[in-house]
């Protein structure tokens, strides 16, 4: 009992080490792009622990995506199916030029494809609702403050920050996201 | 304690041929399932035959293990919310260094204390319980530092829990530990709804039911398969009750839901029928009532085997009613998927819901009774319990949510209650027969005590 005690044990720990070096490896060479968060209702950019962002393209037209019938784009049809997005990298954020289903397209270059996933869309039926796993940007519990301050600014103020998303992406369309920029400068948490 | 036990504890007891007697008939109640096994070791205790303990420090034994196992839960959270909450200054290399060996400590502290030192049993359980508990724990904690969303039921969050299981179940096994079990089924079943079910069934109660009633009826079958198999390996039976219990959950509750006025047609806020059109949609669905068909067919097999080696006609009567029942569940389920895939666009129209509402109240009712009289036989308070709750949620339920009218749910209520009392009375009829055609052969029947 005492071996497999320790093998399975042994086996937790290299996973959890396994884990965390598959996150560094692809932060490290996934290619890079900056996402325009953009707010949304409800327009609270703080969900307790961390930031609930949202991305211009968190919605997409159902009518731009490649790939699906057009008798089939209903939103509702397309629930659960993978999306992948054509994303050219530039400043201040990268911009979208094309969305295909299931599959990702050929690679062309100067393009990095993102992948996602789509969800039903409870507050409109004529446009999807992507998720790219990059929707939460934990933060410190001393730094929910700031984060707070940040929000009422890009509701309230007359020049409203540019927010961005610094994004790894790996060769399989995989994000995770490196760090959040407002108007361009990392945030320090 | 009173003075009797004090001397009987304390050595005034049996002993020699008639210490082996007792020794030998509780190990045969037990196996019978007259009495449970914590019950014979009471009973072993109280004539000094327990290997030094007493009833009260069994007492104490269980007491101690339930406040280990709550204290754990309370230590995991608490570790969990404080590295959650401020360790941004660490590097993370140090910090996976932290959770892990965090983890490490729980489960070496707890190992050597509960399986190999044997000094502190139930804290040394607990503290294993506690490294997986921070296994689990390390896993969201490294996705946390990485900014790993669960928004959308994301897969790289939701793989969490699987690893989580899968990471547990072996350990369950190996340390033939409930704990590790519960942990185990509890981040499997939590895989299961966030990666596959929220995605194809949850749109609609009609084929969550039926996913639920043939997932539950899965476990119930593994259940009784663990049941099965303790007779040659004991460390084995001890699991059963985690499958058992947690299916019946999943049961009673799929039937609770069916037991409502459904519409049977996707809503129209999620038309997602391209769901069912999947393979992947199907193979989630039809997956959980297939097996738990397959694997009630083995229990069956093996039960029949096991009467021709141990000669336990009633044990085997007993298994044969619990495989079946579940074969037959398995099958509603497939039932209830079909109605719903075949009516989903148009609906299944009034009196279609009427009877499938009326359905689901029988099968919930009879389930609930199947659930307290399994209870029973095998002598597991737990079960009787559950069959008792769910029945009392059921009744309230309809009382204040009638067929219709007050009228149509008063004449419900005689008409099950009816059928209740009738066959309270053909199972008296049946007991006092089997009384009759046993009084002639008692006597010599019975194995005198030395």
């Amino acid at each position: 009992m005492k071996k497999w005690f320790a093998l399975i044990v042994g086996l937790q720990v290299l996973f959890l080490a396994g884990q965390m070096a598959h996150y560094e490896m692809r932060l490290s060479s996934g290619e890079t792009l900056r996402l325009r968060v953009v707010p949304y209702d409800p327009r609270s950019l703080m969900m307790g622990q961390y930031m609930d962002l949202r991305y211009d393209i968190s919605r997409v037209d159902a009518g731009k995506v490649h790939r699906a019938s057009p008798a089939k784009t209903k939103p509702e049809n397309l629930s659960g199916r993978a999306l992948y997005v054509a994303m050219r990298p530039g400043e201040p954020a990268a911009q979208a030029e094309g969305f295909w289903l299931d599959r990702m397209p050929p690679r062309e270059p100067g393009l990095v494809y993102l992948r996602g996933r789509i969800t039903y869309d409870w507050e409109n039926e004529t446009a999807l609702l992507v998720s790219y796993g990059l929707e939460r940007y934990y933060i410190p519990e001393q730094h929910t403050q700031e984060a707070a301050r940040l929000e009422a600014r890009l509701r309230s103020a007359a020049h409203k920050p540019v927010i961005t998303a610094e994004v790894a992406v790996d060769g399989r369309g995989r994000g995770l996201v490196r760090r959040v920029l407002v108007d361009g400068k990392p945030i320090g948490y | 304690m009173t003075e009797t036990e004090d001397s009987k504890e304390q050595g005034g007891g049996p002993h020699g041929p008639s210490a082996e007697w007792l020794q030998r008939e509780t190990a045969a109640w037990v196996s019978e399932g007259l009495i449970r096994a914590e019950q014979a070791e009471m009973l072993l205790a109280r004539y000094a035959l327990a290997g030094g303990e007493s009833t009260r420090t069994l007492r104490w034994r269980k007491m101690a293990a339930i406040l280990g196992a709550l204290g754990a839960l309370l230590i995991g959270s608490g570790i969990i919310l404080v590295m959650a909450s401020n360790w941004e200054q660490i590097p993370r290399i140090l910090r996976l260094a932290i959770l892990i060996g965090f983890t490490l400590a729980a489960y070496c502290a707890g190992y050597y204390l509960a399986y190999e030192k044997r000094t502190y049993t139930a804290v040394g359980k607990a503290l294993v319980f506690l490294g997986s508990l921070l296994f689990g724990a390390s896993i969201f904690l490294i996705g946390q530092m990485y900014h790993i969303s669960g928004a959308g039921g994301a897969s790289e969050y939701t793989a969490g829990f699987f690893w989580w299981s899968a990471g547990t179940l072996p350990l369950a096994y190996v340390l033939s530990s409930p704990l590790q079990l519960v942990v185990a089924l509890a981040a499997g079943t939590m895989w299961l709804h966030t990666a596959w079910i929220d995605r194809f069934w949850a749109l609609a109660p009609e084929p969550y039911c039926s996913w639920a009633l043939g997932f539950g009826c899965l476990l119930a079958s593994i259940g009784l398969m663990h049941r099965l198999a303790g007779s040659a390996r004991p460390r084995l039976a001890s699991l059963q009750k985690c499958y058992t219990t947690l299916g019946v959950v999943f049961v009673l509750g799929a039937l609770y839901g069916l037991s409502f006025r459904l519409e049977w047609r996707w809503p129209p806020y999620a038309s997602a029928v391209s769901a069912l059109s999947t393979l992947a949609g199907f193979a989630s669905h039809l997956a959980m009532p297939i097996a738990a068909v397959l694997v009630s067919l083995w229990n069956l097999w093996r039960g029949a085997a096991q009467r021709q080696a141990d000669r336990q006609e009633e044990r085997e009567r007993t298994v044969q009613a619990e495989a079946w029942a579940t074969i037959l569940l398995a099958l509603v389920a497939v039932g209830v998927f079909w109605l719903f895939v075949s009516h989903s666009s148009k609906g299944l129209g009034e009196p279609g819901v009427a009877l499938a509402r009326i359905s689901g109240n029988v099968l919930l009712l009879a389930a609930e009774i199947a659930v307290i009289a399994v209870g029973w036989r095998r002598l597991e308070a737990g079960l009787v319990n559950l069959g008792l709750f769910a029945f009392f949620i059921h009744l309230m339920t309809r009382y204040f949510d009638v067929f219709g009218s007050l009228l149509k749910g008063g004449m419900a209520f005689i008409g099950a209650g009816i059928l209740l009392v009738v066959g309270g009375w053909l199972l008296e009829n049946a007991r006092r027969r089997l009384l009759q055609t046993m009084t002639p052969r008692a006597p010599g029947g019975e194995e005198a005590a030395p």
